[in-house]
C-alpha cells in the first residue's frame, strides 16, 4: 500500500513537472496568459487564452484571431503560429483561444451551432447568442487590453467549430470578421440548413466582404467533403464583389488531421 | 470521433455461404450478407458479396492466410451526427490472417472462434444530395483500412454435406477508423447461414 502511494505520489510530480515544462515553453514563445470571461449573455464562464508576439508592441496594431476549441487546438496553433510570424510568412497577430471554464463537450454543440436540433438530448443552437458573446463581450474585453487593428479580425474553427465560423459570416450584414478559417466544417447540421442561410443572405442584396479559407480532409465522409466543397463552389459562383475565397483538400487526411494544418495554411491565406 | 456517435446499434443479418473444399488445403468460400439496421433513429440497408480464397492454412485448420475481395452496398439515411444521406458502394480488396479455435465440437454440433487480423484497400463511392438546396454531388475515396475483429460460429451439420450455421461477428476495424464506421456497421453482426461441404 505505501509502495503503492509512493509510486502514485512519484508519478504526479513528474506529471506535474512535464506539465509545468510544457506551460513555461509556450510562454518563452511569446507573452501567454489565461484569464476566466463570465458571459452574461450565456451565463457561462469562458476561459480565454491569449498569445502575444515576443515584440508585441503597444505602439503599433495587431491582426486578432479567434480560435474556438481552444482546449484541444490551442497550443499546437500558438507554434505554428509563432513559427510563422518569425519566418515572416505571415504578420504579427494576436491569438486568442476561447475556451471554457470547466470544459464539457456539450457546450460547444450549444454555442457553436444553429438552429436547435430537437434529437439530441443536449442543448443544441444557440449560435447567435455565442455570435453575441464573441463580439459584444469578448471583443471588447480584449481590445481594452491589447493594441488591435479593428479591420483585421479573423475567426477559426473546426468541425462544428467550422460550422459557427461560415454561420459567423452569414448571420447578419456587416460580420465583425474579415477573415474566416472553417475547416472540415459541419455543414450538415441540420439538414445542411446553412446552405439555405446562405441562400437567404444573397436573396436579401447582401454581399460578403471577407477572406475566407475551407478547407477538408480527402478521406473524410461524404458529408463533410462533399459539402465542404458545395459550399466553396456555391459562394465563388455567387460572385460576391469582395469575397476572396479559397479551398483546398488534404488527400488522404482524416476529420482528426485536418485542424492545425488547416489554421496554418489559412492564416498564410489571410495574412500572409 | 466523440463518444456521442458511439449510439448503440443492432444488427440483423443474413449470412449464407457456400465454401467448396478443392483439395483440404484451398478453400475457397462466397459469402452473402444483408443486414439490416434496427435502430429507430437510423436507417441503414447493406448488402455484401463476398468472395474469399485461402491461401495457406495449418493443418489443424487453425491459423490461415487468406485473400478476399468483397462488395458492399449500403442505403443510409442517418439521423445522427456526421450523417450521409445515399448511397455507398465498397469494393474491397483484402488479405486476412486468422486464428480459429474450436470451442467445443461433437457429431453435429460445433462451437468455434475465429480472431482475425485484416489489411484492405477499398474504394468507395458516394452520392450525397438534399433537392431543398440543389445539393448533388457524388463523393469518392480510396483508401488503406486495417482491420480487427472476431466472430463465433456456431455450426450444426444436418448431413454430412449441409450444415446451418449461427453467426455473431464483432468488426473493431470500424472502430479503428475515426469516421467510416458511420457509414458501416459498428457493434455485433447476427448471422444466419448455411454452409454446404465438398
Amino acid at each position: 500500500m505505501t509502495k503503492s502511494l509512493v509510486n502514485f505520489f512519484c508519478l504526479l510530480v513528474a506529471f506535474l513537472y512535464l506539465q509545468g515544462c510544457e506551460k513555461e515553453e509556450l510562454s518563452q514563445l511569446g507573452t501567454y496568459t489565461e484569464s476566466v470571461l463570465h458571459s452574461d449573455l450565456i451565463n457561462e464562464d469562458f476561459k480565454i487564452f491569449t498569445f502575444l508576439p515576443s515584440d508585441y508592441s503597444d505602439q503599433q496594431t495587431y491582426p486578432l484571431v479567434f480560435l474556438m476549441d481552444a482546449e484541444w487546438y490551442f497550443e499546437k496553433t500558438v507554434r505554428e503560429v509563432e513559427e510563422m510570424m518569425t519566418n515572416n510568412q505571415i504578420s504579427d497577430c494576436i491569438l486568442v483561444g476561447v475556451g471554457y471554464e470547466g470544459f464539457d463537450e456539450s457546450q460547444r454543440f450549444r454555442d457553436y451551432t444553429y438552429p436547435a436540433d430537437d434529437e439530441y438530448d443536449i442543448s443544441t443552437g444557440e449560435a447567435d447568442h455565442y455570435h453575441d458573446f464573441l463580439e459584444n463581450e469578448l471583443m471588447p474585453y480584449i481590445e481594452d487590453q491589447f493594441s488591435v487593428d479593428p479591420s483585421q479580425r479573423i475567426l477559426m474553427g473546426h468541425s462544428l467549430g467550422g460550422l459557427s465560423a461560415v454561420y459567423g459570416l452569414l448571420r447578419k450584414p456587416g460580420s465583425p470578421f474579415t477573415g474566416i478559417v472553417a475547416i472540415s466544417p459541419s455543414l450538415w447540421w441540420v439538414e445542411q440548413s446553412i446552405f439555405g442561410m446562405e441562400k437567404d443572405y444573397l436573396d436579401a442584396g447582401n454581399d460578403l466582404s471577407a477572406k475566407l479559407y475551407i478547407a477538408v480532409g480527402g478521406d473524410e465522409p461524404p458529408s463533410m467533403t462533399i459539402l465542404a466543397e458545395e459550399m466553396a463552389d456555391r459562394l465563388q459562383q455567387r460572385n460576391y464583389s469582395n469575397l476572396d475565397l479559397k479551398f483546398h483538400s488534404y488527400d488522404g487526411a482524416s476529420h482528426g488531421q485536418t485542424p492545425i494544418r488547416g489554421f496554418s495554411d489559412g492564416l498564410l491565406f489571410i495574412l500572409n | 470521433m466523440n463518444l456521442h456517435h458511439m449510439k448503440s446499434t443492432l444488427i440483423g443479418s443474413l449470412l449464407l455461404i457456400f465454401s467448396p473444399n478443392l483439395n483440404g488445403q484451398v478453400q475457397i468460400n462466397w459469402a452473402w450478407e444483408l443486414n439490416t439496421l434496427l435502430d429507430i433513429e437510423k436507417k441503414y440497408y447493406g448488402l455484401q458479396l463476398q468472395l474469399e480464397k485461402k491461401l495457406l492454412s495449418s493443418a489443424s485448420g487453425r491459423y490461415s492466410l487468406s485473400v478476399g475481395l468483397s462488395n458492399e452496398f449500403h442505403i443510409v439515411d442517418e439521423k445522427d451526427l456526421e450523417q450521409v444521406s445515399g448511397n455507398t458502394i465498397q469494393n474491397q480488396l483484402g488479405v486476412i490472417l486468422s486464428n480459429r479455435i474450436k470451442l467445443f465440437k461433437n457429431q453435429r454440433f460445433s462451437l468455434a472462434n475465429t480472431a482475425y487480423l485484416a489489411w484492405s484497400y477499398r474504394r468507395t463511392r458516394a452520392n450525397f444530395s438534399n433537392p431543398e438546396y440543389q445539393i448533388n454531388r457524388d463523393h469518392s475515396a480510396d483508401r488503406h483500412f486495417v482491420g480487427i475483429g472476431c466472430y463465433w460460429k456456431l455450426d450444426y451439420a444436418l448431413n454430412d454435406h449441409w450444415s446451418v450455421q449461427l453467426v455473431a461477428k464483432t468488426d473493431l476495424s470500424r472502430w479503428l477508423d475515426e469516421y467510416e464506421f458511420e457509414l458501416a456497421r459498428p457493434g455485433l453482426l447476427y448471422g444466419l447461414g448455411i454452409r454446404k461441404r465438398f
